[in-house]
């Protein structure tokens, strides 16, 4: 009797033990880093003081600044400069005058680009500013130009994340152009990308040329030997290097202020959208800025500072460490994961393996996956063929191991399953139709047998509709049952004994 | 002694009928509290007829549409991804913005998008904890501003609160989820009709013209939608085109002529102005064409893409260049005026 309960009591115990799981680390020690810190830089940074109304001004101011404008749009040489070196002396009064002229479409052309003109000269963050907003409001492309061009030569780096916005929309080819060398002239090189753009594919000669010029000469400013590895040093680890200057602390404020935008106090993801891209465009000064962030206590402030993360990319990578501790956030951890695998930051891709890993919310293993296929480490390609190779994984982690796969060089692992699941009534076949075409350009490219008439076959299958024309739902799915039958017939070829 | 015994004895069997009660029962009941909704697809088993009105509907769509993977730029711009894959809206809290998720995007917006409560449990009409489940009745999913999280980055919310439907409590689901058959025993329609509904779209507006002088005043009416026409996308464009009719004649002959365009432009549109046609405004076009003089025969087309493309080359053009808008484009209506 005594043995059987000395039995069940260590049964007992022993299953207690056996019971709980291990405690979750606790999650990162959440602060008001936005608060504390736009204090703090409001404290040090002079606010700007508005302009005043036009009524409010008497006629002397309004002549003397009008007058300026009438000379300087009809005076050439001398004239000119002594204009443009009088504007220094102007106040407030002057600025308000040229910013609402500047803005009158009912005025000549020749008195808008001198009020402009007069504003750059003036170098006053007050004029900095009207200059951004004539940037941001002008309908007439050429007096964006111009304004790109005189906030360049008046170099105030506290509208550089305005001038960044601006990349987002602006269509002109001309004002693209000024707009990357104002950029450059503040020490930013994120207009490079549209400049190439413009370069090989711009709509005429003139527009190209003046884009290489505009290259050339950014080139020349970062002491990089041509455009080319300019570009690759800004989407590098290393796009540190390219700072010449210190931001200012009105830069600085105005970061911050773009980082309150994507709290959950502002409800339309319209300005969250410009606060993301102007963020992520900045240099890799800002990085340790927006990795501050990820510790905010407001939930989407610390979600989307992950997301400016990401999408800068490499020039990010120093915030690594900072995105590691993240996957201890549990609201955080998705978009941490992501954000890790964009940045390449090697030490934390054993962390990113684990996070893919069973036991884990399925939401962070399939983030946790897509960051890893965004790597070209041997650690994702061994996590993702093991989760992949599991059939009965959860479909939507295998889906996002195959594209990562296809990233990785092992598209003919997963060509099959992608091609299943491009007729499939289920998933994603939008996206298994582009890893395919990933898959099928990469062998060509690096000229593996067959893969060169694989693609071409891929693309004709294509109806391709002109222009910006969008085919229908039924010929895109014409489109994929073709190519699946199409791949069909090659995959024993193209893909050999899986 | 003989009672200690059987103290003891009751000791015994109690201690080993728990034992044979925690070797074999399990933990059942937790996992029924715990389990993770992994994807919509689970919803079809109960709910056959929810999920299949859903399947057939755009929000099921949202991820895969071809438009939308065109004009995302296949979501390379992913700004998109918040409302085309958000996740659940009770997580991150109805009026607040919606945020991006990070699986399961093919099921774009969803039934866990839309029913998944924190902690478990879904959100539904009725409390059932008994199912699996477990809905609990929650009155906020007939809230506009719900809806909202995703349909009001466009305004569309702000349009509605300035109508009077919603002064009379007329909510998007009455117009967009109505119930089946005009029941409410039957539950609500989860197709979530909109703008790609040909009759709800003909529904909403009205088309008409009057002599004035010479020429004429086409005028176009938001009789029915409960925000602007269009509303929500830039991408939705309204166009009023016309061209003249022989004296007898049923239609227009020869090419059609732009008259006017209802659209909201696109952010970097800096040189247009939003057009849209609130509820109950009137909109009157003047047609002073002499060519309109004998009869014009009008017609309002409704696009799902703002942008017309020349059918030789494929280029894109303006509005005012096309000579026949039907292409791509819903006639939503269409009206013969004669002198």
């Amino acid at each position: 009797m005594r043995a059987l309960l000395v039995a069940t009591f260590v049964f007992a115990a022993c299953r207690e033990k056996a019971a709980p799981a291990p405690e979750p680390p606790p999650p990162p020690e959440l602060e008001g880093v936005v608060r504390e810190r736009l204090a703090a830089l409001e404290r040090q940074v002079e606010p700007v003081p508005e302009l005043p109304a036009l009524e409010a001004l008497d006629e002397g101011q309004r002549a003397d600044a009008e007058g300026l404008v009438a000379m300087l749009s009809s005076a050439k040489g001398r004239m000119r400069e002594v204009a443009l070196e009088s504007a220094a002396d102007m106040g407030a009064a002057a600025t308000a005058v040229w910013s609402a002229l500047a803005r009158d479409a009912q005025r000549p052309a020749s008195e808008r680009t001198a009020a402009a003109e007069l504003l750059g000269a003036q170098a006053s963050a007050a004029a900095a500013l009207a200059l951004v907003e004539l940037a941001e409001t002008a309908r007439e492309a050429w007096l964006r130009s111009h304004a790109y061009w005189n906030l360049g030569k008046l170099g105030d780096d506290r509208v550089l994340l305005r001038l960044l916005s601006r990349l987002k929309y602006e269509t002109d080819p001309e004002a693209q152009t000024l707009l990357a060398e104002a950029l450059g002239a503040l020490d930013s090189y994120a207009g490079v990308d549209v400049l190439l753009e413009i370069e090989s594919g711009g709509a005429d000669e003139g527009v190209r040329a003046r884009a290489r010029t505009a290259l050339a000469g950014l080139a020349e400013r970062s002491g990089e030997p041509d455009a080319a590895a300019l570009r690759a040093l800004w989407h590098s680890p290393d796009a540190g290097r390219l700072s010449e200057s210190a931001p200012s602390k009105a830069l600085e404020l105005e970061l911050w202020r773009r980082v309150d935008e994507l709290s959950d106090e502002h409800f339309q993801l319209r300005g969250v959208d410009d606060a993301r891209f102007a963020l992520s465009h900045l240099g890799a000064w800002a990085v340790p800025h927006v990795a501050a962030a990820l510790v905010e206590r407001d939930a989407h402030t610390r979600l989307h500072a992950a997301q400016v993360l990401e999408r800068t990319g490499a020039r990010a990578r120093a915030a690594g460490p900072a995105l590691v501790a993240a996957l201890d956030d549990p609201e955080l951890a998705p978009a941490a994961a992501e954000a890790l695998g964009a940045v390449g930051f090697e030490e934390g891709f054993a962390a990113l393996a684990q996070r893919a890993a069973r036991g884990n919310a399925l939401e962070l293993r399939v983030a946790a996956a897509r960051g890893l296929g965004r790597t070209g480490s041997a650690v994702a390609r061994e996590t993702l063929l093991a989760l992949f190779a599991d059939a009965a994984e959860d479909a939507d982690l295998r889906r996002t191991c195959a594209s990562g796969l296809v990233h990785l060089g092992e598209g003919a692992r997963v060509a099959r399953f992608l091609a299943a699941e491009l007729t499939g009534e289920l998933g994603d076949p939008a996206g298994a139709e582009r890893a395919l075409g990933e898959w099928l350009e990469r062998g060509a490219r690096e000229e593996r047998e067959g893969f060169a008439a694989a693609l071409a076959e891929w693309r004709a299958l294509d109806p391709q509709a002109p222009g910006n024309t969008i085919l229908s739902n039924e010929a895109v799915r014409e489109r994929r049952v073709a190519r699946a039958a199409f791949l069909a017939g090659e995959l024993e070829a193209l893909a050999p004994g899986d | 002694m003989n009672a200690l015994k059987t103290l003891l004895g009751l000791i015994v069997l109690g201690l080993l009928a728990w034992l044979l009660a925690a070797l074999f029962a399990g933990p059942a009941v937790e996992e029924v509290e715990t389990r993770e909704f992994t994807s919509s697809q689970q919803c079809r088993e109960c709910h056959p007829q929810v999920f299949a009105e859903w399947e057939s509907s755009w929000h099921a769509r949202a991820w895969i549409d071809e438009d939308v993977r065109a004009l995302s730029n296949d979501f390379a711009n992913t700004d998109c991804i918040d409302c085309h894959a958000p996740r659940p809206v009770f997580e991150t809290g109805v009026g607040k913005r919606v945020l991006p998720r990070a699986s399961r995007r093919g099921e774009g917006v969803d039934c866990i998008s839309c029913h998944q409560l924190p902690g478990g449990g879904v959100a539904g009409t009725i409390d059932k904890p008994s199912a699996a489940c477990r809905p609990a009745a929650t009155l906020d999913l007939a809230r506009a501003d719900f809806c909202g999280v995703c349909h009001d980055q466009h305004q569309t919310v702000q349009q509605w609160k300035a109508t009077p439907f919603a002064e009379a409590g007329t909510g998007c689901i009455d117009c967009h989820m109505p119930f089946r058959d005009g029941d409410p025993d039957l539950g609500r329609d989860h197709r979530c009709l909109g703008g790609h509904d040909e009759a709800l779209v003909r529904s909403a507006v009205e088309l008409r013209g009057r002599r004035a002088g010479e020429g004429w005043v086409v005028e176009v009416e938001n009789v029915a939608a409960g925000h602007h026409f269009p509303t929500d996308e830039r991408s939705r464009a309204a166009d009023v085109f016309w061209r003249p009719l022989a004296p007898g004649a049923q239609e227009g002959a020869g090419d059609w002529r732009f008259l006017h365009r209802i659209r909201d432009p696109y952010r970097h549109e800096v040189d247009l102005e939003s057009t849209l046609v609130a509820f109950g405004e009137v909109r009157a076009i003047p047609l002073e064409d002499p060519e309109s003089a004998e009869g014009a025969e009008v017609a309002l087309f409704y696009r799902l893409t703002p942008y017309y493309t020349d059918p030789e080359t494929g280029t894109p053009v303006h509005e005012s260049t096309v000579r026949d808008p039907r292409p791509g484009s819903l006639l939503v209506h269409r009206i013969v005026l004669r002198p």
